[in-house]
């Protein structure tokens, strides 16, 4: 890891026309204690990193590159071991002065179509005559598994391949329409007697749209399609599973009312089936449980530019093999501008059917709950501070997963002083308990820094 | 002399193709690669300097990038339409705060100096979890399902 950072920095031309450095270190100290366990002591040393050069020769070429690692000094905080990080992105990329078309070459985050994936590899994208666009990428994915020894090894020869791409079609001002792929992988597996047995490859289609025949009102949304049928091992033979279909169709429609005020209703329904492909995690995401969801929800927001602002929620969701479940509520904020202080309060309540418990004393037991949260923040010249208090009652006291526990809570205070726009200094203290926690300290000590050779315009 | 004619018959279709892929593209001159004005504090509300009536980038009205609750929710829509104005302000490890594969943190503990940012996984969603996810899985699947699921693993196996 240290090796790829110490060669990525290498390779970035730091006396560049324009330097952004944005940095976090973060020192976290956590004490919990468990119901008949001992106390754990964590403390950790995180860092965050971004370093980005513009203008490298021409106005249009620049290199990004960010990523995170850690040190444990104290017990192991994560499951991987004492020490680690990742590399989020490192790539050079090119913007063309015209068409909005860009290039990128190297490892970066792709969002195009149904993909939300990291990849080592090109991507590029362009306006065409005619209201049309174009993005595409090719290379190879990031692996990140929890999966070991072959089963790894099985992963990562069927995802040897991430390549597709959007085109787009705009009729100006009123309507954008998208069709994307995605091929990730080519392989089925790499021996059908290896033990993971499972497969992670996909084909998605995918196509979006956003109609807004005025400027008020817009809807969008996408519908997925799985067009890969799953290997079934389970007879010891492979054979073809009827997975393929729709997977996921989501769907909004806004409303703006006037300059302050929206209604967003939104539809989803998903086909676990279909929607599962390439799971890493089947105990979680089983890609062969042929359940179904559907949700319902719409939110509505007052006071979108004002000092104070209110949002209204409601979401139904109906799983099949489940039943139902509601939460609504809402959040208010204020924004006191002249003493720089801004506060909120929400609500929410959960209502659900009973979750049936096999093997129990009792057959069933109850997920509805209330949730409470209200917050502070206030700034006094370069100094800051935050109040955020959050609390659960939850109503059946029986349910298994609260170990009697029928209240959780959270209360997280910070103090930050700032002496420059550049750099800022912040700790975080919280305290809390639930149904896993008896009870939960966390100290946190945040540095922020940023380096800038010239002012970038946007904030980042 | 077959050879050199494959050779200039090859050359004369790449000119052609190359002349042709750069006749599709838009004459337009690209967009800034930033917001041209510095914003302020807090969330941006695009309909406090532009025109609600008016139409944003691509297909959009300026109102559908007020970073509301609800844009928030709704955001990854408008990202994969039109990736070039998000990027005018947030970077690609903004979006792996949340997004990312591989997370030390959550989102709202890294951010814990900011409650008004409304950070995923507050407070104590270890137990939250069991309950939402029972209502629909399928929700947790966009950001766990195929990566940043180590953690998991420790109870889900």
């Amino acid at each position: 890891m240290l090796k790829k950072w110490l060669l990525c920095i290498g390779l970035m031309p730091l006396n560049a026309a324009d330097v952004d450095i944005q940095g976090t270190t973060l020192g976290q100290f956590r004490r919990q204690s468990i119901q008949g366990f001992e106390s754990a002591n964590y403390a950790s040393v995180l860092q965050y990193l971004d370093l980005h050069a513009s203008n490298l020769g021409d106005e249009g070429f620049s290199m990004h590159l960010s990523g995170w690692g850690y040190r444990d000094l104290a017990d192991q905080s994560r499951i991987d071991g004492k020490g680690g990080g990742d590399l989020i992105s490192a790539y050079a990329q090119y913007r063309f002065p015209r068409a909005n078309a860009d290039l990128k070459l190297g490892r970066q985050a792709l969002s195009v179509g149904p993909t939300w994936e990291a990849m080592d590899g090109l991507s590029g994208r362009a306006d065409l005559r005619g209201g049309f666009n174009l993005a595409f990428f090719a290379g190879k994915p990031v692996t990140y598994s929890t999966l070991t020894g072959p089963a790894y090894d099985d992963y990562r020869h069927q995802r040897n391949l991430l390549a597709g791409g959007r085109l787009g079609w705009q009729a100006p001002r009123v309507l954008d329409l998208g069709i994307s792929y995605l091929q990730d992988g080519r392989s089925p597996v790499a021996d059908p007697l290896l033990v993971s047995q499972m497969d992670y490859s996909r084909r998605l289609l995918t196509g979006d749209l956003r109609l807004t025949p005025v400027a008020a009102f817009d809807l969008s949304g996408r519908t997925i399609l799985n067009l890969r049928d799953r290997q079934d091992f389970a007879s010891g033979v492979p054979q073809a599973r009827a997975t393929s279909g729709i997977s996921e169709q989501n769907y909004a429609v806004t409303w703006r009312i006037d300059a302050e005020t929206s209604l967003v209703g939104r539809y989803v329904s998903r086909d676990y089936q279909a929607c599962f492909a390439g799971s890493t995690l089947p105990t979680l995401f089983n890609p062969l449980d042929p359940d179904k969801v559907k949700v319902y929800e719409s939110i509505f927001t007052w006071g979108t530019s004002r000092p104070l602002s209110i949002t209204l929620d409601y979401r139904h969701t109906r799983r099949e093999t489940y039943g139902f479940s509601s939460r609504f509520g809402g959040n208010l904020r204020w924004s006191h501008a002249p003493r720089n202080l801004l506060t909120g309060v929400e609500y929410h309540r959960f209502v659900a059917d009973d979750a049936i418990y096999f093997g129990g004393a009792n057959p069933a037991f109850g997920l509805s709950h209330h949730e409470f949260r209200a917050w502070v923040m206030k700034e006094q010249g370069a100094f800051a501070c935050s109040l955020d208090a959050l609390v659960h009652l939850y109503d059946d006291k029986e349910n298994p997963n609260l170990n009697g526990q029928s209240t959780a809570y959270e209360f997280l205070g910070s103090l930050g002083y700032r002496p420059s726009a550049g750099l800022g200094v912040s700790a975080d203290f919280a305290y809390g308990a639930n149904a896993l926690w008896k009870k939960e300290a966390r100290a946190l000590l945040r540095l922020d820094f940023r380096f800038e050779s010239t002012g970038q315009k946007g904030s980042r | 002399m077959m050879t050199r004619t494959w050779l200039v018959f090859v050359g004369l279709v790449f000119v052609a193709a190359l002349h042709l892929a750069c006749g599709i593209f838009s004459p337009a001159p690209s967009s800034s690669p930033t917001h041209p004005q510095g914003l302020g504090a807090g969330r941006p509300v695009c309909v406090t300097c532009h025109d609600e009536g008016s139409r944003g980038p691509g297909a959009k009205a300026f109102g559908a990038f007020d970073h509301t609750s609800a844009f928030l929710k709704q955001h990854g829509g408008v990202a994969r339409q039109e990736p070039g104005v998000c990027a005018s302000c947030h970077n690609q490890s903004s979006c792996a705060e949340c997004h990312g594969g591989k997370n030390l943190l959550p989102p709202s503990a890294r951010n814990g100096n900011r409650p008004d940012r409304e950070s995923p996984h507050r407070g104590n969603f270890l137990v939250q979890h069991r309950f939402e996810g029972k209502a629909d899985p399928s929700a947790c699947f966009v950001c766990h399902g195929r990566a940043n699921n180590q953690t998991c693993t420790a109870c889900h196996r």
